[in-house]
């Protein structure tokens, strides 16, 4: 195969931690296009991908995995597409402490699911201890009213653990999607 | 005698009569007495094979189809004509099925069935009740809250789900609310470890055809298992058959009713029992993967090869 297809992007909203979770598993430093952050409402930290984040993971073979994140304000929405273009997979990570959360996740489905033949994995990070359970299962409740089954899981892209298993179980549906014949 | 009650849907009144009266012959040289009842109190269903539609999911159906017609995909199947021995055959591979011997299925099991059903009735009710259905069990109470598919329970129960089989005593009279100071949690959690007692699929699902995730459960409640992930990866993409799951996952049968019964009495799957199974690559021509050893590798390199 060509090697070069192999590739899977973090998406999410500013400070979702896309970066943090590329660096987590990459071989290399993510390599990252950053710059002031000069829209503090929409985040509150001092940097931000304004373009793409870029890390790789050497795998036998001379094959390769490429990780691409994708900048976080929507004004690069339109690159996007571009960077999702032969994609095995995507990871979207969410503030769980933003009132946005459900507004941003219907952004990146509508960005990503591809009538859910682009396998999808969803992150959600900086959730309120006290109403993880709560904003998780209101979180899956929207996606079943919107009959998308994606999976979802509380994260914390500091512990690599959590973004391993993001990772497996992107995995799982970029096999499912072979194992039924179902283009991706 | 024994009595037991069947339905019939969509059969002309004659094919109805025939049958009874088969049934009537042979109650004399059994010890069983068939009775045709309304189809929603019925042990068993007789069904035209057109009119699968809209039939209760907890009760085993024969589905009847003509001769000259390619046999139906479901478990239990009459062609017509057939004989009185046939009819009598299938009815008792049901009962036996549904009612397995005390030596070869655990107690626990035959004595959790009914109120499994009432637990499934509870999540899958549509549109989903308001409030908390209390569920008392040897370990402690489980307040089911269906609109979210959660349940409430202290920390002790929560943590005696883990070790201690759990056999549900009796289901009360829905609540407004919970208790206050109890924890949230998944339903997938205790049905999970409610379906690790069942020996094989529930009753309503083994003449099912294709099963289909409406939503993921909420995994991370249970340890990180590839096999949980691949089933739910499977079941999520489109409609599947049990035979299918069993081809594609190499996971044990055991596993797969497992969390195929979890997943039905939690309201998180769909079923048909009437459409064709999806057309996936045989065993013996596997799919063309894309990505080849790649996954394997990358599995490799980030510590996740199982």
């Amino acid at each position: 195969m060509d090697t070069s297809e192999f590739k899977l992007l973090f998406s999410g909203p500013m400070g979702a931690g896309k970066t943090t979770a590329i660096n987590a598993i990459s071989d290399t430093p993510c390599v990252s296009t950053d710059t002031l952050n000069t829209n503090r409402d929409q985040f509150d930290k001092a940097f931000t991908t304004t373009a793409l984040d870029y890390g790789q993971i050497a795998l036998d073979d001379n094959n390769v995995a490429h990780l691409y994140g994708t900048p976080g304000q929507e004004r690069f929405q339109f690159m996007w597409p571009i960077l999702a273009r032969d994609a095995a997979g995507v990871v979207v990570l969410l503030n769980g402490d933003d009132d946005r959360m459900l507004a941003q996740l219907d952004l990146y489905l509508e960005a990503f699911w591809q009538n859910g033949s682009l396998p999808l994995v969803i992150g959600v990070g900086r959730l309120p201890e006290a109403q993880t359970d709560f904003l998780l299962t209101h979180l899956m409740q929207h996606l079943e009213k919107k009959q998308m089954a994606a999976p979802v899981f509380p994260v914390d892209v500091r512990r690599k653990d959590d973004v391993l298993m993001l990772i497996d179980t992107l995995l799982c549906l970029v096999e499912a999607n072979e194992l039924m014949a179902m283009p991706n | 005698m024994e009595q037991r009650r069947i339905a019939f849907v969509g059969l002309e009144r004659h094919t109805i009569r025939a049958c009874l009266s088969m049934l009537g012959i042979m109650a004399n040289s059994a010890a069983v007495k068939w009775q045709e009842c309304a189809v929603d109190d019925a042990d068993v269903l007789m069904v035209d094979r057109h009119k699968t539609a809209n039939l209760p999911n907890n009760v085993p159906r024969i589905i009847v189809h003509p001769g000259t017609e390619t046999k139906p995909s479901t478990r239990y199947t009459l062609s017509r004509p057939f004989r009185a021995m046939q009819l009598i055959e299938l009815l008792e591979t049901i009962h036996e099925q549904q009612h397995p011997t005390p030596v070869e299925q655990p107690k626990p099991d035959a004595d959790c069935l009914p109120q499994w059903q009432h637990i499934t009735d509870i999540t899958c009710q549509q549109p989903p009740q308001q409030g908390v259905v209390p569920c008392h069990t040897n370990i402690g109470t489980f307040y089911i809250e269906p609109c979210t598919r959660t349940f409430y329970a202290d920390n002790n129960t929560i943590e005696q789900l883990e070790t201690t089989p759990v056999v549900v005593d009796a289901i009360h009279e829905r609540l407004a609310q919970a208790p206050s100071n109890l924890l949230q949690k998944p339903v997938f959690l205790l049905t999970w470890h409610l379906a690790s007692q069942v020996k094989g699929l529930l009753p309503c699902l083994t003449d099912v055809t294709t099963f289909h995730l409406k939503r993921w459960p909420y995994l991370t409640a249970l340890p990180r298992s590839r096999d949980r992930l691949t089933l739910c990866a499977l079941l999520s993409k489109k409609p599947i058959s049990y035979h299918q799951l069993n081809q594609l996952t190499q996971c044990d049968s055991s596993t797969i009713d497992q969390f195929l019964n979890a997943s039905l009495i939690s309201g998180l799957l769909h079923t048909e029992t009437a459409a064709q199974p999806v057309q996936v690559a045989s065993p013996h021509k596997p799919p063309k993967k894309r990505f080849g050893n790649v996954i394997r590798s990358l599995r490799f390199r980030l510590g996740l090869s199982s």
